[in-house]
């Protein structure tokens, strides 16, 4: 885990429990931790600076610092494609690109604001896109509004977004039959062989194949009454 | 004596029958709930009504036998299982993997080719606002400039390694006919390899293997 991630487990409180007095060497550590968050944060600030004046080699570093993680945590997931998402990381990017001259710094960094230019080339992508997609553009919206107000770090926001993509695909798997969200857990999403699914649902590699056709003609249609519905 | 908090009469039931155990706003609330819904149960929501009903129907066709065209659906979808765009969607979702680091690296660099035009351009109204005619001259010629040095004239002047694809007619795609009551799936499947050509088309003008 890196710094700030660690921070931020450190300090998140726990409902229901008490937070343990940390010992010496815990402090120490904690310290540590806190310098070097310090000393991150004041290192992307001089860098935002150098890229609104211009610097090309502050804007490459800042995008190859938070690039990957736009595509993985806000791009990918809510896309539902590798070539939607790589479109997607290349618009940011000269997006990005062509309005950091209006960036203003926060305490949080420059994250908070990448995701949101992110999301916003998201949200166009998925107007454009009806198809097998799982979001729609009113639920960036949302999460846009939401995460808005709050000063969370870049590692929060990733934790965030990972975790509503993942609550998105249960969310779905809830609207169709258990005998075929069991079906599409098993074969797609943990990736098990034909044998192994149609085995743990009890029927044969044949009927499971009809089960797994049906659960995604199912899906699909529940993906489209949402779509009806936004 | 009677209290605001404690009427006469409770505190005489609290005399005679003891503390009673606070009653939680929960279990409160559940129980009114369940006594208004006994005494005056009003009619389901139209669209609950439907979502169950669907359920239900959805439960016969889960056990239902298959039917012909379903086993060959099933077929086709095992064939294609792991190109098939919902099942990407899903897994993307579930689970994204991170950008190719290749190409996340050509993405940036050529995102970053437009720094140098844009901060260009920026610095350029400032001076001509300061020098006026003088500076319009060299604007001029900082434009002629620049576009000599465009991204997209260093793209198309840069060798590519690879042929690119050429428009074509979509003959080629289809082997067999397809039905023309839905032609969801044809233009689909246009879409996709047009995507396809495209994408190709500009990693080999980037240079990408």
């Amino acid at each position: 885990m890196n710094p700030a991630g660690a921070l931020a487990q450190t300090f998140s409180p726990r409902v229901g429990s008490r937070l343990p007095i940390p010992t010496r060497s815990e402090s120490c550590k904690v310290i540590a931790l806190l310098e070097l968050a310090e000393s991150s944060r004041i290192e992307e600030r001089a860098l935002c600076e150098q890229a609104r004046g211009g610097s090309r080699h502050a804007l490459g570093v800042l995008l190859e610092r938070h690039g990957p993680r736009l595509y993985r945590s806000v791009l990918l997931p809510r896309l539902g494609s590798v070539d939607a998402a790589e479109e997607a990381l290349s618009v940011t990017y000269t997006k990005v690109i062509e309005r950091f001259s209006q960036f203003e710094w926060q305490d949080v960094g420059v994250y908070p604001w990448l995701r949101m230019v992110a999301l916003r080339v998201a949200i166009d992508m998925l107007r454009l896109r009806k198809r097998e997609v799982l979001f729609e553009p009113s639920d960036l919206e949302r999460q846009m509004n939401h995460s808005g107000q709050s000063g969370a770090t870049p590692e929060e926001l990733e934790e965030h977004d990972l975790a509503a993509a993942k609550q998105r695909v249960a969310a779905l798997l809830d609207r169709v039959h258990p005998r075929y969200a069991s079906a599409i857990r098993l074969r797609v999403l943990e990736c098990r062989s034909r044998d192994e699914a149609a085995e743990q649902l009890g029927v044969t590699v044949a009927t499971f194949d009809v089960v797994l056709h049906r659960a995604l003609s199912a899906l699909r249609k529940v993906l489209s009454q949402t779509v009806e519905g936004a | 004596m009677s209290s605001p908090s404690t009427p006469d009469w409770l505190a005489q039931l609290i005399a005679e029958e003891g503390e009673s155990k606070p009653v939680n706003v929960q279990e409160r609330n559940a129980l009114l709930c369940a006594l208004t819904a006994a005494e005056s149960p009003s009619d389901i929501a139209a669209e609950r009504h439907r979502q169950i009903l669907a359920q239900a129907l959805e439960s016969v066709e889960a056990f239902a036998p298959p039917t012909e065209q379903e086993l060959l659906q099933a077929a086709q979808l095992r064939a294609h299982f792991d190109s098939n765009p919902l099942v990407l969607a899903l897994r993307a979702t579930q689970d994204p993997s991170p950008p190719r680091p290749q190409l996340e690296r050509a993405l940036r660099q050529q995102a970053l080719q437009h720094v140098t035009h844009s901060h260009r351009a920026r610095s350029l109204r400032r001076i001509s606002t300061l020098w006026g005619a003088v500076a319009v001259a060299a604007a001029a010629a900082i434009v002629v400039l620049a576009k000599s040095n465009s991204p997209l004239e260093k793209f198309e002047a840069s060798p590519s390694s690879r042929p690119l694809a050429l428009s074509r007619s979509t003959d080629s795609l289809f082997t067999r006919s397809f039905d023309s009551t839905s032609a969801s799936g044809r233009i689909d499947k246009i879409a996709q390899v047009r995507a396809r050509d495209l994408r190709r088309n500009r990693y080999a003008i980037w240079g990408l293997p």
